[in-house]
C-alpha cells in the first residue's frame, strides 16, 4: 500500500513518489468517471432518488420553519432576529451539503468497510486510498440540501438587505468553503477511530450530528464554558457564528477578538490538515478483520 | 422561565387516561411509519423513510415546538392530521392541560384514527402484494 503523506497540499509530490501514479489530470478524469457511474446507479432506482430528494428538502424545510415559528413567537433571541438565525442555519446547512457531497458516504460507511473487509480492496488500488474513497463515493443527493439552503440564504440576504459587492461575495464563498472544510474534517476525525475500535457510529452521531445542534442558535445564548468549548475545543462556532458576524454587522464577539470573524478558512485548513494526518495514522494501524 | 407549573405526577384519573392515550399513540405512530415504509414496494429503496418520518412528526406532531406556538394555518393543518395524536395529545393529558371531557374526546379521535390507519394500511398491503419485484440476489 502506497503512503501519501502530502495529499492535501495540491498534489505536492513527496520524496520517492512517482509522477505516473499521482498525476492531477488523471485523478480529475477518474473522478468524473466515478461520478458518471454513481449517476448510472442512481438512475436504476429513480423513484427512490426522487422520493429521497423530496424527503430531504421537506426535512430541512421543517427545521427552517420551526426556527421561524419559535423565534417569531419570542420576537428576538438575545438580539437576533428570526431572519438572522435563519441565515446562521443556512450557512451551516450549505457548508454541510458541500462537504457531505464528498465525504459523507465514504466516512460514515468507513466502519462498515473495515468490518466487512472491503477496506482491503481500497488499499490495493493503485492510488491514494483517501482519494479513492472520496472520488468513488460522490453523493448526488446532497444537491437537495444545497439548493434548499442556497435558496434560504439568498432569501435571507435580500430580506436583511446585506450589501453584496465583489468583496463580500468573495468572502462569503471563502467562508462557506472554510466552513465546509471544518465540517468535512469533523466527519473524518469522528470516523477514523474505527481503525482501532471498528464500530464508531455512536461517536460520530454524538460528536458530529448531535453537537452541531448547538450552532443552530447564536452562540451568545449559551454560557461561557460552552462558548469556549465551541470556539477552541470543538470549533463548530467558526462554521456559522463568527462568519455571520461579518455579514450581519453584529458585534457579538463574546470575550474574543473581532478578528475571529475572518478566521474560518484558516481554521478549516488547519483542521483538514490535522484530520488528514490522523487518517494517515489510522491507515498505518489498519489491520484487516479477516472476515 | 416560560414554564409556570410543572406537573410531576398527575391525578390518578389523568394518569389512567394518559396510559390509554399513550398506548393508542404508540399504535398510531407504528401504523404511520408502517404506511410510509410500505412505499418501498414501489420505490425499492428505504433510506428516505427516516427523513419523512422525522419531519412529519416534528412539524405536524409538535414533538419539538408545542402546537400553541404555531401560526393559524399550520395549526389547522396539524389538527386534521393524525400526527399530533401520537405524542403531543397524550403529553397534554399528562400535564393536565386539557379538561377531563376533552381528554375523552382525544381518546375517541385516536380510536377513529386507528381504524382509518389500519384499514388504509391493509388496503396498501393488498396492493403491495401484487407489486413484489424479486431482485436477483
Amino acid at each position: 500500500m502506497a503512503y501519501y503523506p502530502y495529499f492535501p497540499f495540491l498534489f505536492y509530490m513527496g520524496k520517492g513518489q512517482k509522477e505516473s501514479d499521482y498525476s492531477g489530470r488523471l485523478i480529475i478524469l477518474l473522478y468524473l468517471r466515478f461520478i458518471k457511474l454513481r449517476f448510472q446507479s442512481i438512475i436504476e432506482y429513480r423513484g427512490a432518488f426522487v422520493a429521497g430528494v423530496i424527503a430531504q428538502i421537506f426535512y430541512y424545510a421543517v427545521f427552517f420553519s420551526l426556527i421561524w415559528i419559535m423565534i417569531s413567537h419570542f420576537k428576538t433571541m438575545n438580539g437576533w432576529k428570526p431572519m438572522e438565525v435563519m441565515f446562521l442555519y443556512a450557512l451551516n446547512l450549505l457548508s454541510y451539503s458541500i462537504s457531505a457531497c464528498f465525504v459523507f458516504l465514504p466516512f460514515v460507511n468507513l466502519p462498515q468497510l473495515i468490518q466487512s473487509g472491503e477496506f482491503d480492496a481500497v488499499c490495493i488500488k493503485p492510488m491514494n486510498p483517501f482519494l479513492f474513497l472520496v472520488t468513488s463515493n460522490f453523493n448526488v443527493a446532497y444537491l437537495a440540501h444545497f439548493s434548499l439552503s442556497l435558496a434560504v440564504m439568498i432569501f435571507c440576504i435580500i430580506q436583511l438587505k446585506i450589501a453584496i459587492n465583489w468583496l463580500t461575495f468573495f468572502l462569503l464563498i471563502i467562508f462557506i468553503l472554510g466552513a465546509g472544510l471544518i465540517q468535512a474534517s469533523a466527519m473524518l476525525i469522528t470516523s477514523i477511530p474505527a481503525f482501532w475500535i471498528i464500530q464508531n457510529t455512536g461517536l460520530q452521531s454524538v460528536f458530529f450530528f448531535e453537537l452541531k445542534a448547538f450552532i443552530q442558535y447564536p452562540l451568545s445564548l449559551y454560557n461561557r464554558i460552552i462558548q469556549i468549548f465551541f470556539t477552541f475545543i470543538i470549533p463548530y462556532a467558526f462554521i456559522n457564528f463568527y462568519p455571520a458576524q461579518y455579514f450581519l454587522k453584529k458585534n457579538d464577539f463574546l470575550m474574543f477578538h473581532p478578528s475571529f470573524q475572518f478566521l474560518t478558512p484558516f481554521v478549516g485548513l488547519l483542521l483538514f490538515f490535522l484530520a488528514y494526518r490522523f487518517w494517515l495514522l489510522g491507515l498505518k494501524n489498519y489491520q484487516s478483520t479477516g472476515s | 422561565m416560560f414554564i409556570t407549573k410543572v406537573t410531576i405526577f398527575p391525578k390518578s384519573m389523568y394518569l389512567f387516561l394518559f396510559v390509554i392515550s399513550i398506548l393508542n399513540g404508540i399504535i398510531i405512530s407504528y401504523y404511520i411509519n408502517y404506511i410510509i415504509g410500505l412505499t418501498t414496494f414501489w420505490l425499492q429503496e428505504f433510506w428516505y423513510i427516516y427523513f419523512f418520518q422525522v419531519s412529519f412528526f416534528t412539524l405536524f406532531g409538535a414533538t419539538v415546538v408545542p402546537l400553541w406556538f404555531y401560526p393559524k394555518v399550520l395549526l389547522q393543518i396539524s389538527n386534521v392530521l393524525p400526527f399530533k395524536y401520537a405524542i403531543f395529545e397524550p403529553v397534554n393529558i399528562y400535564l393536565e392541560k386539557i379538561s377531563f371531557h376533552q381528554s375523552i374526546v382525544v381518546i375517541v379521535i385516536q380510536v377513529v384514527w386507528l381504524i382509518i390507519l389500519i384499514s388504509l394500511s391493509s388496503f396498501i398491503w393488498e396492493k403491495a402484494k401484487k407489486k413484489v419485484i424479486i431482485q436477483g440476489g
